[in-house]
């Protein structure tokens, strides 16, 4: 019994426990900011899209996270997880060592998915059978690219803004 | 005579597989069938050598987005959607005043730190984290931009692929492996990838230098951007960060001279020192003095 608790602590604390890390709400739309985790809980407030928010603790499909406000004291309360992106950051130089830390323990790590190492028709195709599957997957990709186009009025307001020439 | 001319006919097909491919199905391949030469299907041969099979932009389309699949394949996608929205704003903004406004473009980064940018037919665009990186202001990242849409807008790869064996079908067919896809179609996107990552003519490099100028002049931003790029990349070709691009692209110092040249024909207004840094910074969130 008490080795399975331990076993219990072991797998589902690290999902539980505090994560904190910068995150935003977005890209398309926002989301409420909740005081339970269901969807039936009382709004706090609403957080339009693109919010930056620090996330303190994930638990499955909601995550608890903190609001800075413009008066000061900064709000938490849970959002629901489809709703959030990771910030982007952008990588910076590391030193020697940890690059050699790194590369080090890259060997142990799996390869990303979606992803294809083998250059089609420069070095040759390792598996022909892997590459349609991650064509596929890049498809989608490619279809999520087409769905992000701007329209004309966020065109113009960009060349405003940037006093471009119209 | 028509006996002559048969066999000059049949000569320039041995070393031709577009008129091997017609003349076995007139039957001329059989010597005892002669009466069954359809002199009409020789002629359309000799027309499709002469004649480089027309791509219409939306079959351009279709192919660019089987060469974009190729090109996320290789490196990935950094969903950076911010930095995304950011780019398709500046890359559309000077697509509407590019040569080819009318074509659907999509800009997308990818997750490798290489400095490198790639155009696709069609329209699909993407830079590297690396490059994004490097580019100091939003002026130089719409100089690289324009670059690229000017090898769109130029049809650079598609004038690569017109001119490749894999196009040496006949209109017909390459019109029905545009419709229908299967083997021939992948073909067809195998070989503009292999145009995509082998590099370009040098004289396409020079020629989308040139109109990204133009590019830069018609949507006001500051054009010696362009040069700014250039001489960036020939600071990481020094230090051999830009391996990749070194082997596809003539050397930044050759690209900055024939561009010098190239602009005493060119007919732009003063620079007009936009290079909106401030705007930049704010959107990709790249905190330049930390790094």
């Amino acid at each position: 019994m008490r080795t399975l608790a331990i076993l219990f602590v072991l797998v589902l604390l690290p999902g539980l426990t505090a994560s904190a890390g910068e995150y935003y709400i977005g890209p398309r739309a926002g989301a409420d900011l909740l005081q339970a985790p269901r969807s039936s809980a009382d709004v706090i407030q609403h957080l339009p899209r693109l919010t930056n928010i620090t996330v303190i603790r994930k638990r499955r499909s909601w995550w608890k996270a903190e609001v800075s406000t413009d008066h000061g004291s900064p709000i938490t309360g849970w959002i629901s997880a489809g709703a959030i992106r990771k910030q982007y950051q952008p990588k910076r130089a590391t030193s020697a060592l940890a690059s050699s830390i790194s590369s080090f323990f890259s060997m142990f790590r799996r390869p990303p998915t979606g992803k294809q190492t083998a250059v089609l028709g420069v070095r040759g195709l390792e598996n022909e059978a892997k590459l349609g599957k991650a064509n596929k997957v890049s498809m989608n990709t490619v279809k999520w690219m087409e769905g992000l186009r701007v329209g004309n009025t966020e065109v113009s307001k960009f060349v405003r803004e940037g006093d471009l020439n119209p | 005579m028509i006996r002559v001319s048969l066999m000059l006919l049949m000569l320039f097909a041995c070393g031709n597989p577009v008129l091997a491919f017609n003349f076995s199905i007139g039957g001329f391949g059989n010597g005892d069938r002669n009466s069954a030469i359809d002199i009409r299907r020789i002629q359309q041969g000799l027309r499709l050598i002469s004649a480089l099979v027309p791509i219409s932009d939306q079959d351009e389309i279709k192919l660019g987005r089987g060469v974009a699949a190729r090109v996320i394949s290789r490196f990935g996608i950094d969903y950076n959607l911010e930095a995304t929205y950011y780019l398709n704003l500046l890359g559309t903004t000077i697509s509407q005043r590019a040569d080819r406004p009318g074509l659907p473009y999509h800009f997308a980064i990818l997750d490798t730190d290489d400095v490198n940018a790639y155009a696709c037919p069609g329209g699909f665009v993407f830079i590297t984290r690396g490059a994004l990186n490097m580019v100091q202001d939003e002026a130089e990242l719409a100089a690289v931009l324009s670059h690229e849409i000017a090898h769109v807008t130029e049809r650079h790869i598609i004038k690569a692929l017109q001119h490749s064996q894999a196009m040496k079908i006949g209109a017909q067919m390459a019109a029905d492996a545009f419709t229908n896809g299967g083997p021939l179609f992948e073909k067809m996107i195998n070989t503009a990838t292999d145009s995509l990552f082998k590099g370009l003519k040098k004289g396409d490099e020079y020629d989308a230098d040139r109109k990204a100028i133009a590019y830069l002049d018609r949507t006001g931003y500051d054009y010696p951007a362009m040069f700014d790029v250039l001489n960036l990349l020939d600071q990481r070709r020094k230090a051999g960060q830009t391996k990749v691009l070194a082997k596809t692209h003539p050397s930044p110092a050759s690209r900055i001279r024939k561009l010098r040249k190239a602009m005493r024909k060119l007919t732009l207004d003063r620079p007009t020192g936009i290079r909106l840094r401030a705007r930049f910074d704010q959107r990709l969130q790249i905190k330049k003095s930390s790094s």
